[in-house]
């Protein structure tokens, strides 16, 4: 039952950083690839109708969590308390970015609202990057199963560890530099002209860097914890995940160059999903049953067994779960339908 | 935030009986009082809420858990002031903006066409004028 439970919690994250992915790396490119005032308004005629959605899920994914690892999201949330409160701020900038720029037709105002709302969403990125990271690295747990970590020590990767150090750094950077192509392989779905042609063009840019990135953070994850390889070597079945997710990277890069053609442009955005699901996926593998790992003691970790809620109320919650997330997934159908094909300013709408 | 409450529900009551009779947009006085009670949803929410947080205490969870045996013992105090702190100073920019927008809106006045019956008396009450 726990099991099932931690593949829940998983796939709800995953489907959160691929769904509300693409509007945060949306609005890395903002200011770069949306030059003119209608350039901007189509962005945000893309991602309008879907990204509060998108960040349900993150909501979603913090209440299973919640029900299903109290113990984990009560040291988890008390041990993150600043980066978290930091995240929630962030996360409110980027609505009040969206919901206030279009208020005021003032230049002035409505360039502020756009930096503020392009900012947040980049700094996010590399937040969410960075918080997988001290998941896959380990926190200084105590025996009490609480911890505290500074925002930095001396980025270095040990007992003494920070929220930042030299490899959650590297986890922000490979999740900025993956949600920057995802949200531009959206854009480039989503828009037409030289917006569309400027979202490919910042997709094929950031490409090499994600293959090195990719590469660069098997190494370190490796190296910083070589225990994540104990699961793949008892099942083999493991080693699908990189094929997976190196597959997508060449379907991606190959979709990207055939140029500007809706087919390929879709290809190209579902090849970049599943990398993503193929990362997280392979992280949540190579983690299991730890949830969160003790970089004090392996002994101290918390894992599935240890922080989960009592049986009978996992077995009553799966009910729920599942006739709630049929009616999320009913509702994610609808609203994408609704809002499918390109976005044109002159038709009118959100 | 209880008698609050009823005088929402005393206003609503006038204030759709006097739609129902056609009169609502020509009685000044229980316009003048729609426009007073916009501050009152405000206070009745604020005041709900703290009366359901304060009066719960000392249980965080009623007669189940309490408060002393809830809180985040990870959290320092300065960290809990600290974000309180920046939580304080984010909503008052967003007072500010939201106060700033909605004079512009009420100053902007509604969009579309009046209302036939307020069209007639605006012609009345010009015509009155230059009579």
């Amino acid at each position: 039952m726990e099991t099932l439970w931690f593949m829940i919690v998983a796939v709800m994250v995953a489907a959160y950083v691929v769904l509300d992915g693409f509007d945060l790396g949306a609005g890395v490119i903002y200011l770069g690839a949306a030059r003119t005032t209608a350039e901007r308004q189509t962005i945000m005629r893309a991602i309008g109708p879907v990204w509060d959605g998108n960040e349900v899920w993150l909501l979603a994914a913090g209440g299973t969590l919640y029900f299903a690892f109290p113990l984990l999201y009560a040291s988890s949330f008390s041990g993150f308390y600043l980066p978290l409160m930091m995240v929630l701020w962030l996360l409110m900038l980027r609505g009040i970015g969206i919901e206030l720029r279009h208020h005021v037709h003032n230049p002035v105002w409505r360039g502020f609202f756009d930096v503020i709302f392009s900012v947040s969403s980049a700094l996010l990125c590399i937040f969410f990057g960075a918080a997988l990271g001290n998941v896959v690295r380990g926190v200084p747990l105590g025996a009490d199963e609480y911890f505290f970590e500074p925002l930095w020590t001396n980025f270095r990767v040990g007992t003494n560890n920070g929220i930042l150090d030299w490899y959650t750094v590297l986890t922000g950077v490979i999740a900025l530099v993956t949600l920057t192509a995802h949200g531009s392989l959206y854009v480039a779905v989503k828009t037409e002209d030289e917006l569309n042609r400027r979202a490919r063009m910042t997709a094929l840019r950031t490409w090499p860097l994600q293959l090195i990135l990719t590469i660069i953070g098997l190494i370190a994850t490796i190296y910083i914890r070589p225990t994540v390889l104990d699961n793949y070597k008892q099942h083999a079945v493991g080693y699908l995940i990189p094929v997976v997710v190196f597959g997508s990277l060449a379907v991606m890069i190959y979709a990207i160059r055939k140029g500007q053609d809706l087919a390929s442009e879709k290809i190209a955005f579902v090849a970049s999903s599943l990398y993503i699901v193929g990362m997280l996926v392979g992280a949540a593998f190579a983690l299991y049953p730890v949830v969160l790992p003790a970089s004090t003691d392996p002994a101290l970790n918390l894992t599935i067994y240890n922080t989960k809620a009592g049986e009978h109320g996992l077995a009553v919650g799966l009910t729920w779960w599942i006739l709630g997330i049929i009616l999320a997934l009913g509702y994610f159908f609808f609203l994408f339908r609704m809002f499918r094909g390109k976005v044109r300013l002159e038709d009118g709408g959100y | 935030m209880v008698g609050l409450g009823t005088i929402f529900i005393a206003v609503m009551v006038v204030s759709a009986l006097l739609l129902w009779r056609g009169k609502l947009f020509s009685s000044r006085w229980m316009l003048w009082i729609l426009v007073l009670a916009l501050p009152f949803p405000y206070i009745a929410n604020t005041a709900g809420w703290i009366t359901a947080e304060i009066g719960r205490q000392p249980w965080l969870v009623y007669g189940l858990m309490r408060t002393a045996d809830g809180y985040s013992k990870g959290v320092s105090a300065g960290n809990g002031i600290f974000t309180l702190l920046g939580f304080m100073g984010m909503y008052t920019v967003l007072a500010i903006f939201f106060l700033f927008l909605i004079r512009r809106e009420i100053e902007h006045g509604p969009e579309g066409e009046l209302l036939p019956e307020l069209l007639l008396e605006n012609e009345q009450s010009q015509t009155g004028a230059e009579r």
